[in-house]
């Protein structure tokens, strides 16, 4: 499963800013650089999400653009319920304080 | 308002660990604080576990009557419980037991006819959406396939009870339907995808069909914004052994 994990991520953020210069394949690492990263790509992403859920819900499926944002689409889903996060520095917080 | 927290111990979780147990602890004692009274719905098997984690106003096993079938729409829990409060005639916050609302939600929320977390817009791009609209309209379900944002439920409720109880009970109705079966009960093993579309982008088509206007906690979701406004979900933070770690820490405090 974590292979999986860190194949999936690799394979999504290998094109991004974040996981570019990322040579490690350790687990942790990649979790790390996601979570600092994520707050640079939340708003990009916000308002990327807003302009594809504009776009036409095409049906065709040989489309190979199409095909491809859809798998892009599940992925993120993917990441975004196994790494996604809010606020979760205000817990730091809270046990520090 | 009221805070609910809900459990089905049939959803995907399974038995109540006490990771769950311990985010749920620190979730529940910021709601009462925060809100006064707080209200669970869960099941027989799991009630024993959640009665003494927190100083509940009222507990129900009313979770008993969902179908185990379903178990991987997880949601269905969820989608039972914001049905019982408005049933209740509660104004109400249903909060994940992941999420800590640190101190009281603005006004705003207070003030809105349904509200939810944020915005998704990834959910409008599966391929099982286009699956949902070959399913029965008497669901609310119009016709036409639209792109609809999927309102993020870690935080749902509101004042409108009629349509939030509307929008629960058919929902929970358009996963039983034994007409959709085979829709929703071929997805066994897979976490998220039935349970997000039964429960988010459904609320999504329903706010559509009725009108009605959703209003949204955050706006970009950014670290700044959720401590601006004292929230924080733990999400997929759930998975990092270290957010055990912190969760444990942070009952510490409460328990001085």
């Amino acid at each position: 499963m974590q292979n999986n994990t860190i194949t999936n991520i690799d394979k999504y953020y290998r094109r991004s800013v974040i996981l570019n210069s990322l040579e490690s394949n350790n687990f942790n690492d990649i979790v790390e650089k996601y979570y600092t990263g994520l707050i640079k790509i939340r708003k990009e992403k916000t308002q990327n999400s807003l302009k594809t859920s504009l776009l036409k819900t095409a049906q065709d499926k040989n489309n190979p653009i199409f095909s491809f944002n859809f798998g892009l689409s599940l992925l993120d889903s993917f990441i975004k319920i196994n790494f996604d996060t809010f606020g979760i520095s205000i817990l730091d917080e809270y046990i520090k304080t | 308002m009221k805070a609910y927290y809900s459990y089905w111990s049939k959803g995907y979780r399974n038995k109540v660990d006490q990771f769950y147990l311990d985010m749920n602890k620190l979730s529940a004692f910021f709601a009462k604080k925060n809100y006064g009274e707080i209200h669970l719905v869960t099941d027989s098997d799991s009630v024993e576990h959640f009665k003494g984690i927190a100083k509940w106003d009222s507990i129900s096993t009313e979770l008993d009557n969902l179908p185990e079938k379903y178990s991987h729409v997880w949601s269905l829990g969820k989608l039972l419980t914001f049905k019982i409060a408005a049933e209740r005639g509660h104004h109400f916050i249903h909060i994940d037991a992941d999420v800590i609302v640190w101190e009281k939600l603005p006004d705003f929320i207070d003030h809105a006819d349904i509200f939810c977390q944020s915005r998704e817009g990834h959910v409008s791009e599966w391929p099982s959406i286009n699956c949902l609209y070959q399913l029965k309209n008497k669901y609310n379900i119009l016709n036409e396939i639209k792109p609809y944002i999927s309102p993020n439920c870690g935080i749902i409720g509101g004042k409108d009870l009629n349509f939030i109880k509307n929008y629960a009970e058919t929902s929970i109705q358009l996963v039983t339907d034994p007409e959709n079966e085979w829709f929703w009960a071929n997805n066994v093993g897979q976490h998220f995808e039935r349970a997000v579309l039964a429960e988010q982008y459904y609320l999504a088509i329903c706010a559509e069909k009725f009108n009605k206007y959703i209003t949204y906690l955050l706006l970009d979701g950014s670290e700044e914004e959720c401590k601006e406004k004292k929230y924080t979900h733990l999400l997929g933070a759930k998975n990092d052994p270290l957010t055990k770690f912190k969760i444990k820490e942070a009952l510490k405090k409460i328990e001085i």
